[in-house]
């Protein structure tokens, strides 16, 4: 009697024990989860205002171009108005609402930033704003007035509020997102040439040469190139990309690969061949000088004619060596082709034709203006340039420019400066970095 | 505190004290000049194969193959002292790797927090669907509809779901980090992608609407 009156109070104990501990852990939990809810919406809210914040500055300093008449306020203007669109751009990112209801907004900030650096860039070769001009950041400035408003609008009516921000990923049909969706304002058309232009992102391939071929004739394009019988692909379907392509894989000596041709011209796009890999070593400067001359044979074999290596990246036990074609002593860096090189073979195991194709075509390149010995006076007295050689170099502005390039030394850090060979303008500079992979140009 | 507990904990604590003693003191394999045998061998290969050993592979450690370790070593900034240990091994590829880390490279970052979304997005897709993933999050970079560098792409709110389960975190395998590489050195299977999703996983109709651009495995890359 007594022992089972004692079980009796254990178990109730135990009981009251367990859901005692449970209320107080949930309580726990919940408090936990608030906590994290409020910094969440902390963030997003913070986010939030920068936007709006953004936006209004965006447009004062946008107008007050109209109303600046020296370089320097000019200059001020424009810098300002670039850095903020990378603020403005990372502030949207943040926001936890849909890509379709935020990526016109995105492009329009990009744009607009992207516009200005090209008008700096105009301001600083010595040329003026044009009328045109004036009047398209006029209009960026309205459109980012109406952006303002309109976040103006749903700040007042409380949005985003303490109840935070709906995640509604991609699903703009969702009313939810309707809340902060851009997806159907009109912003201006900018007619103009940098990184983010309409013009570059439709940019059209200019290698890929005449003609349409057919599935079975990309097959025996990709079949010739690989020295296999045409059985031995497999057709892996079609890539309706910037260069639309055939892609095919099969097994070669054991191992898989995979290779793309277009459809126009039937051209190799790219092709890859399995490699054993996984070593991250660098070779030794003469081994590797041994496997560009690989690249370079591979490539005067394939059709690419004669180029120049210029820089390499070594992984997964290959080397991959950028190359670009040279014509008549000039090195064309648009047109840089990547061979990937296994390093214990000397084998070449990859292939990457993208920016040829995109960009290679008949050019007829003018003879230099300034002669070597011209252009190195406008080079920096601190480098000491090791190598100069004529290079045909793409521009942000979609533009090639015929340069002369100084390869050379400051102090310890190696740098590559680009002299345009008709006008003497500093083009560009690039730095070398080197790496435990291999060199790195920035 | 009673003496009778005391020889137990005493004991307890001798025992975890060998247990993480155990724990650091697994000996490294080493080899250095007088070494001899098939690893040896395949240190040799590998230095010939990668142009910092002239002599014979034949599998005893002598004085030309400690000259080529240094220079290895001094070319790949380990300590140079002609004794292949672990990270001269590893860094031979004779030794498994310990695990995926960013090494100090340049860009390293940017290319471990990409092998890491491609682990999480797409492991045990083909390696040219790897590649592919990899591509997608640098044709957005590029792209004027999105942020402007990897991080920001990546971190995009709700841009992965592998950001919001915590897979993004978890370490890279060797075939992401390759992946990764490719794609920073412009290998695009996608076709310039800007999306791409697992049809038999989603059944939202904005991205089902997107023009598809190619089907890689269980992906389908879009505009």
């Amino acid at each position: 009697m007594f022992r089972k009156k004692w079980v009796r109070i254990t178990v109730i104990c135990l009981a009251c024990a367990v859901v005692v501990g449970l209320s107080v852990y949930t309580i726990i939990l919940h408090d936990q989860n608030r906590n994290l809810k409020n910094q969440m919406t902390a963030v997003y809210q913070k986010s939030f205002d920068e936007l709006m914040t953004d936006m209004n500055s965006l447009q004062t300093k946008l107008y007050k171009l109209e109303a600046a008449s020296g370089l320097n306020q000019y200059s001020m203007l424009l810098t300002d108005v670039w850095r903020q669109t990378g603020d403005t751009e990372s502030s949207i990112a943040a926001l936890p609402v849909s890509y379709a209801g935020t990526s016109t907004l995105t492009q329009f900030v990009n744009r607009t930033g992207d516009y200005c650096r090209t008008l700096l860039r105009k301001l600083s070769l010595g040329q003026k704003i044009s009328e045109e001009e004036y009047v398209q950041v006029k209009e960026l400035a309205a459109s980012c007035g109406k952006v303002a408003n309109s976040l103006q609008d749903l700040y007042t009516k409380g949005y985003p509020g303490d109840t935070g921000f709906t995640q509604d990923v991609y699903t703009p049909e969702d009313k939810t997102a309707g809340n902060l969706d851009f997806s159907n304002q009109d912003f201006p058309r900018l007619q103009y040439d940098g990184p983010f232009s309409e013009s570059t992102e439709n940019k059209k391939p200019e290698g890929l040469g005449e003609g349409q071929v057919t599935d079975a004739a990309a097959a025996a394009v990709a079949a010739k190139f690989l020295g296999l019988d045409m059985a031995a692909l497999t057709h892996d379907g079609e890539t309706n990309g910037r260069i639309t392509s055939y892609s095919f894989s099969g097994e070669m000596e054991g191992r898989n690969f995979v290779i793309s041709v277009s459809k126009q011209g039937g051209q190799i796009l790219w092709y890859r061949w399995d490699n054993g890999g996984g070593i991250s070593a660098v070779p030794t400067d003469q081994r590797y000088q041994a496997l560009t001359k690989v690249a370079q044979k591979y490539l005067l074999d394939k059709g690419y004619g004669t180029s120049a290596a210029s820089y390499a990246q070594f992984y997964n036990g290959m080397a991959v060596i950028n190359l670009a074609p040279v014509e008549n002593d000039v090195i064309l860096y648009p047109d840089l082709i990547k061979v990937w090189v296994d390093i214990s073979s000397g084998r070449v195991v990859g292939l990457d034709t993208n920016n040829y194709l995109m960009s290679h075509k008949k050019r007829d390149l003018k003879q230099p203006a300034l002669d070597k010995d011209a252009a190195k006076e406008k080079v920096t007295k601190g480098l000491m340039v090791s190598s100069t050689r004529l290079a045909l170099i793409p521009l942000e502005t979609n533009e090639e420019k015929l340069c002369w390039e100084f390869t050379g030394r400051i102090e310890d850090r190696d740098y590559i400066i680009y002299i345009n060979a008709q006008s003497g303008l500093e083009e560009d500079i690039l730095m070398i970095q080197h790496t435990n992979d291999g060199e790195l140009v920035m | 505190m009673g003496k009778r507990l005391k020889i137990p904990l005493a004991i307890l604590l001798i025992l975890f004290a060998v247990l993480f003693y155990g724990c650091e003191a697994i000996p490294a394999v080493s080899y250095k000049l007088g070494s001899s045998g098939e690893a040896v061998r395949e240190i040799q290969q590998r230095l010939k194969d990668w142009g910092y050993y002239n002599g014979v592979v034949d599998g005893k450690y002598g004085e030309a193959t400690r000259a080529a370790v240094i220079w290895f070593q001094k070319k790949h900034g380990i300590t140079a002292d002609g004794i292949v240990g672990a990270q001269t091994a590893e860094k031979l590829g004779v030794a498994a790797p310990t695990g995926g880390s960013p090494s100090s490279s340049g860009n390293s970052n940017d290319v471990y927090l990409l092998a890491r979304l491609v682990y999480g997005e797409a492991r045990g897709e083909p390696y040219k669907g790897m590649v592919a993933v990899a591509a997608v999050v640098l044709n957005r970079v590029e792209s004027s509809k999105f942020p402007g560098s990897i991080a920001k792409v990546i971190y995009q709110s709700g841009a992965f779901s592998v950001v919001n389960d915590g897979q993004i975190n978890l370490a890279p395998n060797q075939q992401s980090l390759d992946a990764a590489r490719d794609a920073m050195n412009g290998w695009d299977p996608s076709g310039g992608a800007l999306f791409y999703y697992a049809p038999s996983k989603t059944s939202n109709q904005w991205i089902r609407s997107r023009e598809v651009i190619c089907t890689i495995a269980n992906h389908v890359f879009c505009k």
